[in-house]
């Protein structure tokens, strides 16, 4: 038989409430204090939190300058308080967007865009059902109709360039009005080209406009017409004169100017 | 020495040295934190959470207790990261018995905690424990962080974390009674 004092000595572990528990995370409670199965747990716990913090900072100067430089790229110094640069991107895009949004439409309705843009913006806006200047259909609608007009007109020379030009542009060509004088350029032209150097250096010769430069343009030779009256005039007449050049057409009697020879 | 609110601003500055006051008092314990899950990365993989802490720090605002409880949670989420990477979870586990091997005859509790450094502490508590019990007390002890702080680390609730920590010091204390440590 043995006493009690006999029995291993075992300090059995108790239950520890939430304040205590508390206390030994903390490291606040001395192994010593510690309650009855605890006090391991205590030092273990102090073990822990004693940082041995000298062993980790080997690193410190490279993690710093690291630190400092990732800092740099994401923002100059106190720039943090505005916001972030990808906050401000986005902000930028969407003022951008909602100028856009907002701006064309009304530059479209003021008929202050570029001619193909007003035309453009015009056919977006009228399928939405809003109607801006710019939105009635293009005087030169089709290729096809300034090519038969090119094809089957009777007229000829500076008169059929006009009225190719004017189909195409819906009236506002000036085109033939002042033709003769180009023409006469372009006869005059043809027969420096014919003396000098076969016609090459009339091909450079201004020309006021209408159909006269296509004569003058070509020296004499042109059998497009008003294709080549487009070309030269800079797309003064371009639709119906760029359409009218897609389709094949009858050959043009030159309004006048002798043929060059053709270097 | 400046105070918190004062490193905070002219860290945000850019100033190293204030830089340097807050990598001194999150750093040792990302370390720590880290490598109690894997100690072959943690040195990596807490200068990644630090760097994360750098570029956010123009976004944080509160106290050094919010400080501490915001860095762990980066550092949380790059060890997530690595874990995820990996699809398994590394842990370097030291036997109990190894806490008190060279004990011999004199005192082994003493001899034994006398060893018992921090590292060693760490991996008794992540042996010991289970992934759970072992990240709150640790990031309770080594972070310095509260209940509730812990909770939302963690993304658990507060009486989660509570249940958690209690069960986790009782184990360690059976563990520890076990293995002679504590008398």
């Amino acid at each position: 038989m043995s006493g009690w004092d006999d029995l291993p000595y075992e300090m059995p572990i108790g239950t520890i409430d939430e304040d205590t528990t508390d206390r030994l995370l903390a490291g606040r409670i001395h192994p010593d204090d510690a309650p009855p199965g605890y006090a391991g747990v205590a030092r273990i716990l102090q073990a822990a939190g004693s940082l041995p913090r000298s062993e980790h900072l080997s690193r410190e100067a490279e993690l710093v300058a690291a630190a400092r430089e990732v800092m740099s790229l994401r923002s100059p110094p106190g720039g943090g308080a505005g916001g972030s640069p990808t906050r401000h991107r986005r902000a930028l895009a969407g003022l951008i967007v909602t100028g856009a949004l907002l701006g064309i439409p009304g530059l479209a309705a003021a008929n202050a865009l570029p001619d193909p843009a007003q035309h453009a913006v015009s056919r977006v806006l009228h399928k939405v059902g809003i109607s801006v200047p710019g939105n009635e259909d293009h005087p030169a609608s089709t290729g096809q109709e300034i090519s038969n007009i090119a094809t089957t007109t009777s007229s000829i020379g500076v008169a059929k360039g006009a009225e190719i030009s004017t189909a195409a542009s819906g009236g506002k060509s000036q085109a033939g009005q002042h033709g003769r004088q180009a023409g006469q350029h372009g006869r005059q032209a043809g027969q420096h080209g014919h003396q000098r150097n076969g016609g090459a250096r009339s091909s450079h010769t201004p020309s006021v406009g209408g159909t006269g430069r296509a004569d003058a343009a070509s020296n004499g030779k042109s059998t497009h017409g008003t294709a080549k009256a487009d070309v030269k005039s800079g797309g003064r007449s371009s639709a119906g004169s760029g359409n009218a050049a897609t389709v094949p057409t009858a050959p043009i009697e030159h309004g006048g100017g002798k043929p060059a020879a053709h270097p | 020495m400046a105070g918190f609110e004062e490193t905070l601003v002219a860290a945000r500055e850019g100033e190293a040295e204030a830089l340097a006051r807050l990598f001194r008092l999150i750093y040792p314990r990302f370390v720590c934190y880290v490598g109690a899950v894997t100690p072959t990365d943690a040195e990596d993989v807490a200068a990644d959470a630090w760097l994360d802490v750098a570029r956010g720090l123009h976004r944080f605002e509160g106290d050094e207790q919010a400080f501490r409880a915001w860095a762990f949670t980066i550092a949380r989420r790059r060890l997530l990261d690595l874990q995820r990477s990996r699809a398994r979870r590394r842990t370097d586990p030291v036997e109990p018995e190894d806490l008190v091997g060279a004990g011999g005859a004199g005192d082994v509790e003493e001899e034994a905690l006398a060893r018992l450094g921090t590292g060693w502490a760490i991996r008794l508590i992540t042996s010991s424990l289970s992934s759970d019990q072992a990240e709150v007390v640790i990031l309770r002890v080594i972070g310095e962080l509260g209940v509730d702080e812990v909770a939302a680390i963690m993304g658990k609730r507060r009486g989660t974390v509570r249940v958690l920590q209690h069960r986790a010091l009782r184990r360690l204390a059976m563990v520890l009674e076990g293995q002679g440590v504590t008398r």
